[in-house]
């Protein structure tokens, strides 16, 4: 067997060994750091999407309270699109304004960033009972926004579907 | 005479250095290794927190929009009754030495729908009037109560082996939801 006859050779294989296993801390620690900041979007995400369903829910009920006025916007819309943005989007119950006090605003000690911005995007008929499908389908879509505090920007969204029923009183 | 050449190989000395060196390096290594196993214990129970504060939240969603109204105002064992709301403390989970408690809230959430509605009587041709000359009233607000039900469910736990500590910080994750009364 060779014998090792370098002076100082043990020390050498020493400090790399250190080295490497140093890195090798290093990499495990970035992991479980990474694994903390995956759970907290995983926090992020549910609170923004509860909200945004939520919405959706008072978006729906505004449209089951007030059909013929939402009908009317909406056929009016290839006219003029003010009517039933007014209904809808611009509307002071879906802005972000709305949605902004402390009772709307879900709480986590998990992450703290700044409030959730959350509003309705859309509020429209996919099909209309005057095309092939005899139904009439009507979209909302809701949308919770967040900064969190490494500075990331979530988003999520509530797209709610129903089958809607058009009657008209002669 | 014969000539030894000198070989030098590891010395004692050589061997404590190196073996002191790994030492040095052990250290962070199983210091970093205790403290991830106490965060991947943390990560843990949060995760389970929201987890099981979701499972709860989920549950009274599926109670229909009713089903907590004949309880507003009424004094009930365990349930916090301000005015038009409702709290309800509900049953403490333990998973892993970890004791998560769940308070259920449920109040209305007054609120105000903006509507402008077809203005018939601006209008000349009554049903028969073409789309483009339709004309529209000024945008009402028309408040309502009881329609929209607010449901915000709380978790609160303390980590693991600290359930008797009365300094250590109680954790807690909120949801807020929306139910609405429709048909």
């Amino acid at each position: 067997m060779k014998r090792n006859t370098k002076n100082g050779s043990a020390l050498a294989i020493a400090i790399v060994f250190s080295v490497v296993l140093l890195q090798l801390a290093l990499v495990y620690s970035k992991q479980v750091s990474n694994t903390t900041a995956s759970t907290q979007q995983i926090d992020e995400r549910v609170r923004l999407q509860y909200l945004a369903d939520g919405i959706a829910q008072i978006a729906l009920l505004k449209f089951q309270k007030f059909p013929s006025d939402y009908y009317y916007a909406w056929d009016y819309k290839t006219v003029e699109a003010t009517q039933f943005n007014s209904f809808t989007t611009n509307a002071d119950e879906f802005k972000e304004e709305a949605f902004n006090n402390d009772q709307d605003q879900p709480s986590s000690i998990l992450s703290k960033g700044g409030k959730i911005k959350a509003k309705l995007i859309f509020m429209n008929l996919e099909t209309t009972s005057a095309q092939k499908w005899e139904q009439e389908v009507l979209t909302i879509k809701t949308e919770a926004k967040y900064n969190n505090n490494r500075g990331k920007e979530l988003t999520a969204d509530s797209v709610l579907t129903v089958k809607t029923e058009r009657s008209v009183i002669k | 005479m014969k000539k030894y050449k000198l070989k030098l190989g590891v010395t004692l000395i050589e061997i404590l250095m190196a073996v002191g060196f790994l030492a040095m390096a052990f250290i962070p290594i199983m210091g970093l290794l205790g403290s991830s196993v106490k965060i991947t214990d943390k990560d843990q129970s949060n995760i389970l927190a929201m987890n099981l504060c979701q499972e709860k939240l989920n549950t009274a969603l599926q109670f229909e929009f009713g089903a907590f109204n004949s309880w507003l105002g009424n004094e009930l064992t365990d349930i916090e009754i301000a005015s038009e709301t409702l709290v309800l403390n509900l049953n403490s989970a333990t998973h892993n030495g970890v004791t998560y408690n769940f308070k259920l809230k449920v109040e209305d959430r007054e609120g105000s729908f903006t509507v402008a509605s077809r203005d018939f009587t601006a209008e000349s041709g009554g049903d028969a009037t073409p789309v483009a000359s339709w004309k529209f009233s000024a945008p009402t607000k028309y408040s309502y109560k009881g329609l929209v039900h607010r449901y915000t469910m709380t978790v609160e736990w303390k980590d693991k082996g600290k359930a008797d500590d009365k300094k250590a910080i109680v954790k807690n994750y909120t949801l807020v939801t929306f139910k609405a009364k429709l048909k």
